[in-house]
């Protein structure tokens, strides 16, 4: 299974999927997660997912609170956590296709 | 990736959309008390207002029951007794107010923006997007 | 705020005074030089009286016109005794107006008018902005 690499993108390390390769290969690609397989690649992008949810909260306080320094970095701090968000959610509605489609399989 | 702010955050995103609702209150009265300003600017005797809702709400959350004085939180527009006075007693700068009201409707604004993308977020989350 | 268009009332207050004053002070200006009016005295200055009018409920006012007020100050008097109002002496009282006085007003009034033309566009556009939350 070839692994395709978002990094292209160019939106932030919290939109690289490192790559998941299928063996214990490790093939070297930028951020991979080598032999930790599916589950470790996951925790991994959940935990920048928090991380930009986290920034967007803080940046709004700050905001509402008169103490955020310019309006740019809250404005695409606020909309990097809805993009992301986006994305996990339509990465979780494929993956659970997915599943459904493997265990349709069923000889 | 983001400053992060010395005071303790509020944890999670309900909680900073109370904080976000508060706050465009908080820039709606200011117009108000601007708006004031600005029609009593050649009013003798009028002195002006304002109204710091930044200052309210720090303050709330400053407090050891922040849900309850967030919740309870008010702005109230208090008269700004510094700056000069001209003969009939009026001491409105009328470019200042215009400058003030310019402001304080961009932030409005952008705490509006800010609020209506947290509920996009939430619509993703629960399925409706 | 009483109601949900309170900022709206008090900005459309603010810009009617201000025509008001913009109106009373056309017309010191075109009196400036009236030396004999309908009583048989010389025009004098004419200044509205403006006042808070504080909404019902709120602390915060918006502003009224409770009159319109003479100025007793007397006119020059000048020597003219060309003029057809002029008394025995060959003096004619002037309308104590000024019309550099009268101008300072008319631009003052003018960026008050301004001014509050602004402070309800913003209100516009705030009120405007709060909606699209609901889009």
């Amino acid at each position: 299974m070839t692994a395709i690499p978002i990094t292209g993108i160019g939106l932030g390390p919290e939109f690289s999927i490192p790559p998941v390769t299928g063996t214990e290969s490790t093939t070297g690609q930028e951020g991979a997660a080598g032999a930790g397989g599916f589950g470790k690649a996951l925790g991994g992008a959940l935990e920048k997912l928090a991380e930009t949810q986290q920034t967007a909260t803080e940046q709004s306080q700050a905001l509402a609170l008169g103490k955020a320094p310019d309006i740019q970095t809250v404005a695409i701090d606020v909309e990097r956590a809805n993009l992301a968000i986006q994305l996990a959610t339509q990465v979780r509605n494929r993956a659970v296709d997915a599943y459904h489609e493997i265990f349709r399989m069923q000889v | 990736m983001g400053r992060r702010l010395r005071r303790e955050t509020i944890v999670g995103m309900f909680d900073s959309i109370t904080l976000l609702e508060k706050a465009m209150v908080g820039a709606g009265r200011r117009h108000d008390a601007l708006s004031a300003n600005v029609a009593n600017a050649n009013t003798p005797g009028y002195r002006r207002v304002d109204v710091d809702f930044h200052g309210a709400l720090n303050a709330a959350l400053d407090s050891s029951d922040r849900d309850k004085a967030l919740a309870n939180v008010e702005f109230t527009a208090e008269q700004d007794g510094s700056g000069a006075v001209r003969e009939d007693g009026n001491g409105v700068d009328i470019d200042r107010e215009m400058a003030s009201l310019t402001e304080n409707n961009l932030e409005f604004q952008a705490i509006a923006g800010v609020l209506r993308q947290q509920f996009r977020t939430l619509e993703t989350v629960i399925g409706n997007r | 705020m009483s109601g949900l268009f309170g900022p709206f009332d008090i900005s459309a207050s603010g810009m009617a005074a201000e025509r008001l004053r913009m109106q009373v002070i056309a017309e010191n200006l075109a009196n400036a030089n009236s030396t004999k009016g309908a009583d048989g005295l010389p025009y004098r200055r004419k200044t509205v009286v403006l006042q808070e009018a504080p909404q019902f409920d709120s602390v915060l006012a918006g502003v009224e016109a409770t009159g319109i007020a003479e100025d007793a100050r007397p006119g020059r008097r000048v020597k003219d005794p060309t003029n057809p109002d002029a008394d025995k002496d060959g003096f004619v009282t002037l309308p104590n107006v000024d019309s550099v006085t009268e101008m300072v007003d008319l631009i003052t009034s003018q960026r008050g008018f301004e001014a509050n033309v602004q402070a309800m566009n913003d209100a516009k556009q705030m009120f405007q902005k709060a909606l699209d939350i609901l889009r």
